[in-house]
């Protein structure tokens, strides 16, 4: 299957068990999660089915387009119910089938990987899906998000779209998948591959970096005191997109790490703080219990 | 009564390895107490279990409980009402606790009581299903995972969302709910096969039902499988599978219904390090290697499917990609750590920190350093290229493999070393094994290069950790400061690493700076640590079949000197001795000896002019004749023969105290004889205090 038919059966897939489509959202961000549509859609006691595909940027895992496997820049495929059905790991192996692999012919394992992301303050518990040895799905009950406690639960499940990709075209190279009959993978992005890697690595401004953390997280501040948790929201994103292109450069220390995602958990805290009392919605604040 | 079995399956969703042992353990135990309580007449509890599911057989539980009339009688008659004709509080608290109404109380007579309260409560006969749905509602329930989580809107708490409940007695429904989850006569096949309903009509249909539909679910069934699988792999390839019984026990309950693949690789792969590789194949796949005679991996391995052999050109050529994908990855980090320049690691070492008082990686590299030095000036094995060694034994904790497999921290050295300028083959390895012995029976440092930068290197860990009373108590050991003493102990007394404890601590004491050794006086540190060492080398010694009582004869005399080796040499001796007869009498006056002198210090040498009796001088001069010569074996850790000398006293001993008395008026003639007696317990005590022997 060609990776725009792909992402085409998924969107089809989903739109039938009820889910909306959103689009991407239009700033760097690591992976799906970050998405307001999941950031904040988790939060309240709302009933939640939404997809959508997100690009996301890892520029540590950046390799020059020399690695087979890994790329700083890919697509993910998100969705994101709540509550979820009572058969929806069945639900799920289905949505394989409608991409064309017939599970009865591959071996399938849901290895234990309970999800953290530290710098959302969020946590759950959970798969990775092992399609004939490779990981191509997280598969992720929430159970927090931004230091909140979650109910009821939302289920996420991430497609990682090249992997698949890769599996279904019996491709050993991400850059050797077909997007289409004519055009390759690589076609469309080795190049900017290429280019990405030598900034990540060794062309990014990692003062300007520092300089940019600082002044997202200062707006975060401002913009929440005026409950425009939306906009604030993206400041967080936009801390933690200069935050991965610092660690690619290999600059920061343990220590300041830790620092620095902490201060990033804090910052998505202000964020669904206001979120919450602007929604009234039934989270149990977890803060004080801490 | 009619007998029947009780067949009950949770489906969960899938559930790991290590949580599905736990459950069934805790479920077997509560079971078995539920069913005791319940009035029900049962026979064996078996379960079974899969990734997915909990299964219980109980066999021949009877069909109802029998009813059963509990009688009691209470406070006389004359206390069921006031004179007002209220119920008493006597009465009213005897009802409560035998489950009545007060105005169901009666009277009876009772001899030599007189009239009595007198209650009668029936307990009618319960179905079975009724018993049963209780009793799984609660076992269920009282399962503890290390993890678990709630899903659904009754808040249920369990590892994994349960999604289907079979529960039959006999052919009979056991009616309950669980988490939302109502039981039925069902269960369901595996994903493979698409979740197919099953009905399972009575318990003893319910393994083939599953058989039909490809799922094993009984345990040991699959493990055979498991082991048929192996075997036939072994047999085509002709070589062996590393067998793993983590690894067994995880591919166990990571399929219904195992099935082999067994995939063949570019030996190009092979010249990744042997050990990353086996790490790849079981901690990042979960495949088994498969090794030639001389234990050097092949170019194969053996994956586990779950499923039949439909598509299995697909799953083979799967496992490849991925095991390819993986090995890219090693590969890339490899290559990487190859080309880059010891000083990066340098560098990097000294931004990673070791604690948070006790500085970085770099820091604790420099005082392992420094302990090396003295440590190789005692052995006299002192050379430049082993102490310039020594500065590289944490390098590779920056290099990109180790940050991806932490595991091979140590091993890693190995394989940097000629970036580092090591050649020597004994000094790689003295390198790449300072983390062993990892554990109780695991592999110890290969040479005497390897032990003294291991135990140079756990040392540090210690004395900083005790230094700032980081000491672990109950089960909190996050340094894992007990492994480490343990380690030392083995190197010490397997390796034939003989270093005086004292001497050790001190010279890991004199390489911390100024402000930290402030912290702790050397003596208290030295007792601390030697009391912690001995803790671990008590169950050390333990393990190895001596008694405790043997073992903790020599305690003080271990604290005092601080030498592992002499401690271990007297608990042999005197565990050889201890069943001879001139041996244990001797033990047995020594006791005397103890006891005697348990409150009294010498304050002056004995004075031969104040004995009286004959026996006073014989002892006397059996002792001095016999001291000079214990002292000097003692002195050679000639521990043997220094006790065969002192039990020469046993005979002039007995006959002291046989006609001597210790305890006279005259202060002086005591002091003296107990002065006496004094010296010679001292003199054992330096081999044993075996008045701690049992006998």
């Amino acid at each position: 299957m060609y990776f725009q038919n792909l992402i085409n059966s998924l969107n089809d897939y989903w739109i039938k068990q009820g889910c909306i489509m959103v689009q991407p959202y239009d700033l760097e961000k690591g992976a799906g999660t970050f998405n307001p549509a999941t950031f904040f859609g988790v939060l309240t006691t709302k009933p939640t089915a939404v997809c959508y595909v997100e690009p996301s940027r890892r520029p540590a895992d950046a390799r020059f387009a020399s690695n087979p496997n890994r790329l700083g820049k890919y697509y993910q495929y998100q969705v994101v119910i709540k509550p979820p059905h009572k058969d929806i790991q069945k639900v799920y192996l289905k949505s394989l089938e409608a991409i064309g692999i017939k599970i009865s012919e591959h071996d399938i394992k849901w290895i234990e990987d309970d999800w953290e992301s530290p710098t959302l303050g969020a946590n759950g518990i959970g798969w990775e899906i092992w399609l004939d040895g490779m990981e191509i799905t997280q598969f992720t009950y929430f159970e927090k998000m931004a230091s909140f406690d979650l109910f009821p639960v939302t289920v996420e499940i991430t497609y990682g779209l090249e992997r698949l990709c890769m599996f279904s075209q019996k491709k050993d190279n991400i850059f050797d998948i077909m997007w289409n009959e004519k055009i390759t993978y690589g076609e469309v992005h080795k190049e900017m591959e290429k280019q990405f890697s030598v900034y990540s690595f060794e062309k990014s401004d990692v003062d300007r970096l520092r300089q940019d953390f600082d002044y997202y997280e200062k707006e975060v501040l401002r913009l929440t005191k005026d409950s425009l948790f939306y906009p604030a929201y993206d400041m967080v994103m936009k801390a933690s997109h200069s935050f991965n292109l610092l660690m690619a450069r290999g600059t920061i220390s343990v220590a300041e790490r830790a620092n620095l995602i902490k201060r990033i958990r804090d910052m998505a805290r202000l964020c669904a703080d206001e979120y919450v009392k602007g929604t009234k919605a039934e989270v149990k604040d977890q803060k004080e219990l801490k | 009564m009619k007998k029947n079995d009780v067949l009950f399956e949770l489906t969960v969703e899938n559930i790991p390895a290590r949580f599905v042992l736990i459950a069934k353990k805790q479920l077997q135990e509560k079971l078995l107490e539920l069913m005791k309580n319940s009035r029900l007449e049962f026979g064996d509890i078996k379960i079974y279990s899969t990734y997915r599911r909990l299964t219980v057989f109980i066999y021949s539980v009877s069909s109802r409980t029998e009813k059963v009339i509990e009688k009691a009688y209470g406070p006389n008659a004359r206390m069921l009402k006031d004179e007002n004709g209220n119920y008493t509080k006597a009465a009213v608290g005897f009802a409560k606790a035998c489950g009545v109404k007060p105005e169901e109380l009666k009277t009876a007579f009772v001899e030599k009581k007189g009239e009595v309260l007198y209650a009668q409560r029936v307990i009618p006969s319960i179905n079975a299903e009724k018993v049963l749905s209780d009793v799984f509602k609660e076992a269920i329930k009282s399962l503890n995972f290390p993890k678990s989580m709630i899903w659904e809107d009754s808040k249920f708490v369990f590892a994994r969302p349960i999604r289907n409940i079979l529960a039959i007695y006999g052919t009979r429904l056991i009616p309950l709910e669980i988490a939302g989850v109502k039981s039925s006569k069902f269960t369901y096949s595996s994903y493979f096969t698409g979740f197919k309903k099953i009905s399972i009509k009575k318990p003893d249909e319910y393994f083939n039902q599953l058989d039909k539909n490809c799922v094993m679910a009984d345990d040991e069934k699959r493990k055979k499988a498991l082991e048929n699988i192996i075997k036939g792999v072994e047999e085509r390839v002709k070589a062996t599978v590393k067998k793993d019984e983590d690894l067994i026990e995880e591919n166990l309950y990571l399929a219904e219904y195992p099935s082999g693949v067994l995939v063949k690789f570019s030996s190009d792969f092979l010249k990744l390090p042997k050990e990353l590789l086996n790490l790849v194949l079981k901690k990042q796949l979960k495949f088994f290697a498969i090794l030639d005679e001389k234990s050097n991996l092949l170019p194969f391995f053996l994956g586990i499917r779950d499923g039949l052999s439909v598509g299995h050109k697909n799953v083979e050529e799967g496992f490849l990609n991925v095991f390819k994908a993986r090995c890219a990855d090693a590969i890339f980090f490899y290559d990487l750590d190859l080309k880059t320049d010891k000083l990066i690691f340098e560098e990097k070492l000294k931004s990673m920190l070791f604690q948070k008082e006790l500085g970085s990686m770099y820091d604790k590299g420099l005082r392992v350093r420094s302990v090396v030095k003295m440590l190789a000036n005692e052995f006299k094995i002192y050379d430049e290229n082993l102490i310039n060694a020594s500065k590289y034994i944490y390098y590779d904790l920056a290099s990109s493999v180790v940050n991806e497999f932490p595991e091979l921290e140590g091993i890693m050295n190995y394989y940097y070393a000629n970036n580092y300028g090591i050649y020597d083959e004994q000094i790689k390895l003295a390198i790449s094994e300072i983390y062993l012995p990892v554990a109780n029976d695991s592999k110890m440092p290969s040479n005497q290069y390897s032990s003294l930068f291991s135990v140079a290197h756990k040392i540090d860990t210690l004395v900083g950790d005790f230094i700032l009373g980081i000491i672990p108590n109950g089960s909190n050991d996050p340094h894992g400061l007990r492994r480490y003493a343990l380690g030392i102990i083995r190197t010490v007394y397997e390796n034939d690493f003989n270093i005086n404890l004292k001497k050790l601590i001190k010279f890991s004491y004199d390489s911390y700076p100024d402000d930290i050794r402030n912290k702790k006086d050397i003596k208290t540190l030295e007792d601390e640590i030697l009391d912690f060492i001995y803790q671990r080398l008590e169950s050390y010694l333990e393990s190895k079949k001596f008694g405790v009582d043997v073992i903790n004869s020599v305690k003080s005399i271990f604290l005092k000197e601080g030498d592992e080796a002499r401690a271990i040499k007297r608990i042999e001796v005197i565990n050889s001795l201890k069943n001879i007869d001139d041996f244990r009498n001797f033990a047995l006056i020594y006791k005397r000896l103890k006891n005697i002198t348990k409150d009294f210090t010498p304050k002056s040498n004995i004075d031969t002019t104040l004995f009286e009796k004959d026996e006073e001088k014989k002892l006397y001069d059996s002792f001095i004749k016999i001291s000079e010569q214990v002292n000097r074996s003692i002195n050679d850790s000639d521990f043997k023969t220094a006790a065969m000398e002192i039990i020469k006293l046993r005979e002039p001993l007995e006959s002291f105290f046989n006609t001597v008395l210790v305890m006279v008026d005259d202060e002086k003639i005591k002091n003296n004889r107990l002065t006496m007696l004094k010296n010679i317990y001292n003199l054992f005590i330096e081999i044993s205090d075996i008045s701690q022997i049992s006998y």
